[in-house]
């Protein structure tokens, strides 16, 4: 968090905290439309957020994959539903999933501090700044996809094949018997 | 690549205050009087000029929309995994990165082209299964 400059943590902050915000309103809200909206405006600070950290090409594509194309798959799906205005109803499973929840992010924050993440040294911050700080990650992804060597190609073409599958998956799915 | 970020900010900062600009000006004439109300049947219609709106809008969707809405994902997520290799491909970004070499250029075009043949076979399948038909 210290290499962040000023700018970058407060816009940090801004989205973080509407972004949970939103979140909380997601599961509060019982209108289930503006339950997808406020969804919507989640995945939206999670761009932001991937902004402020620089990672612009992970912005880009969390609001054209997420904002364009999951939220009118979510808003769909709500419009698809019958009682959209009472949806989100509470019922008497509430403590248990209080307890699994409590339980799920309790082990969350465990991983969280357990897990010893990999700092870089002041040296190659530096080596690091100077090739990627200034200019856009969109060319380096594409090197790292396309290297010769060491690139990540059949993860790419196995990327294709399961957006195949996701493909005749859904039109089995949907299709007229 | 961060100053370009902040532009963005600021367009978003426009974006946001301008609706809410167009929303608030006449909720502020309105409550401090500079404009008065008399509310009729017309004007508190939904549209005050066009159709006569007939029936709720909350209506359920033809579940056929969901088919045309999971292909667009699908095309959006290809669209995705395109875009840095067209960005490199054409050295749109590159700064003083320089752009590939005839060989890697041609080795990348090959690995998209058969990325693009994958999804282009569940294209041909849809277009088989007439889903992109309506009926």
């Amino acid at each position: 968090m210290e290499q962040l400059g000023t700018g970058e943590s407060v816009a940090f902050w801004i989205f973080a905290v509407l972004g949970v915000t939103a979140a909380i309103g997601v599961v509060a809200v019982k209108n289930l439309f503006r339950a997808a909206l406020l969804l919507v405006f989640c995945f939206f600070t999670v761009a932001g957020i991937y902004g402020s950290l620089s990672a612009d090409f992970m912005a880009v594509a969390q609001v054209l994959v997420y904002m364009g194309a999951i939220s009118v798959l979510i808003i769909f799906a709500v419009m698809l539903t019958r009682d959209l205005r009472h949806g989100n109803p509470f019922n008497r499973g509430w403590a248990w999933a209080l307890v699994i929840c409590a339980a799920l992010m309790g082990l969350l924050v465990f991983v969280f501090i357990d897990t010893s993440w990999p700092t870089i040294e002041a040296t190659q911050v530096e080596a690091v700044n100077q090739v990627g700080k200034d200019e856009a990650t969109t060319s380096a992804i594409a090197e790292s996809i396309f290297d010769k060597d060491f690139g990540f190609l059949l993860p790419f073409e196995i990327a294709a094949a399961m957006i195949l599958a996701a493909v005749i998956g859904a039109i089995a799915l949907v299709r007229d018997k | 690549m961060l100053e370009n970020l902040g532009t963005l900010g600021l367009f978003l900062a426009v974006a946001i205050i301008f609706p809410l600009l167009l929303i608030g000006l006449p909720l502020i004439l309105r409550y401090s009087g500079v404009i008065p109300q008399n509310p009729s049947e017309a004007k508190q219609d939904t549209y005050e000029c066009g159709m006569k709106p007939f029936k709720e809008a909350w209506t359920q969707f033809n579940f056929h929309y969901y088919t045309f809405a999971i292909l667009f994902v699908v095309l959006d997520v290809m669209s995705v995994f395109i875009f840095p290799w067209a960005a490199r491909f054409a050295g749109i970004d590159k700064g003083d990165v320089q752009v590939w070499e005839r060989g890697d250029q041609i080795w990348a075009l090959v690995a998209v082209i058969v990325f693009v043949v994958i999804l282009l076979i569940g294209f041909l399948y849809a277009w088989k299964k007439k889903a992109l038909e309506w009926k």
